[in-house]
């Protein structure tokens, strides 16, 4: 009988730690997924999330930093 | 006596009985009649909420076969300018590779294929930045169907959408060309290679910034008006 129990207990411990294990990977990867590079039309259409999506839009402020960072050591070396 | 009373009370009896029979009758017509006007309402309801929801697929569908076109654009362009300039590309390495200074060899070949790299980092990025343009403008005219199903005025909405689609495809074609470019060096003496290189940067620079400033920019600031209209319908995110 008390095995039993102590087999239901550990069965619970180890759905828990799946649960958690699956938020926390969820978590993780969520942040990445911009809505361009996922699936279209996903999170809210409401203005305040139409509002959030274009402000999440970067035109690419770092392309002079990125174009000195990635030539200018080299050019300068010549 | 008897009859006296008896007669007339039959006759306010049936009266009282035709009476409550013919309100009873209105009174279910009336619940009737409102029971269908709810219903029409419902079925009205429903249907607004199935269109809203066959136009989102649409939508979707739209997006990201929109995406997947401008992929497929950009890499056919990227490698027909890469065909049509082979020579030119086999031309720059073959003078490269007679460099006699090791370091500055390897340099060399090394920023020549860097400056290629990085354009076609860029114009992906940019064919990103416009998937994600095309995302808003579809969540926007979502909220437009839903705006125009609770009778909003949405007309000015739905120009800014016309134009912003146009800028998008204007963005596109930038993109497009831009991907299209192969940079190549060109010098006559190793010691012209820092400048000539410094040169090729500048283009590059002066390229990517541009179709990021003008045309990506100009998509970017259209979506940002359709936006505007949009927030000036009111009520606008009130959910029907």
């Amino acid at each position: 009988m008390r095995s039993s129990k102590g087999n239901i207990f550990i069965w619970i411990l180890i759905i828990l730690a799946i649960l958690v294990i699956a938020a926390v990977l969820w978590q993780y990867k969520s942040p990445s997924q911009t809505p361009s590079a996922t699936e279209p039309l996903s999170g809210s259409d409401t203005t305040a999330g139409i509002q959030k999506d274009i402000s999440d839009v970067d035109l690419g402020a770092d392309l002079e930093k990125n174009l000195d960072s990635e030539l200018d050591k080299d050019i300068n070396s010549l | 006596m008897k009859k006296r009373i008896i007669i007339p009370s039959m006759f306010l009896a049936a009266a009282l009985v035709l009476s409550v029979i013919t309100s009873s009758a209105n009174a279910q017509g009336i619940y009737d009649k409102a029971r269908q006007a709810v219903k029409s309402v419902k079925v009205e309801t429903q249907n607004a909420g199935e269109e809203i929801k066959a136009k989102r697929e649409e939508l979707k569908k739209e997006v990201e076969a929109k995406r997947e076109e401008a992929k497929k654009r950009v890499e056919a362009a990227r490698s027909e300018a890469q065909q049509k300039a082979k020579n030119r590309l086999d031309e720059v390495k073959a003078k490269i590779n007679k460099i006699k200074d090791d370091r500055k060899r390897q340099t060399s070949e090394r920023l020549q294929e860097q400056l290629n790299r990085l354009n076609e980092r860029w114009t992906a990025h940019f064919s990103n930045v416009l998937s994600q343009l095309e995302n808003v403008l579809a969540k926007i005219e979502i909220r437009i169907q839903k705006a125009e199903t609770g009778s909003g005025n949405v007309s000015d909405a739905k120009t800014a959408v016309e134009k912003a689609r146009a800028e998008i495809k204007a963005a596109r074609d930038a993109v497009t060309a831009q991907a299209a470019k192969v940079y190549t060096v060109s010098f006559v003496s190793e010691n012209e290679l820092k400048v000539a290189f410094k040169s090729v940067k500048e283009q590059l620079h002066t390229d990517l910034t541009g179709l990021r400033d003008g045309a990506v920019k100009n998509a970017r600031k259209a979506v940002q008006d359709t936006f505007q209209a949009l927030r000036q319908v009111p009520n606008v995110d009130v959910e029907n």
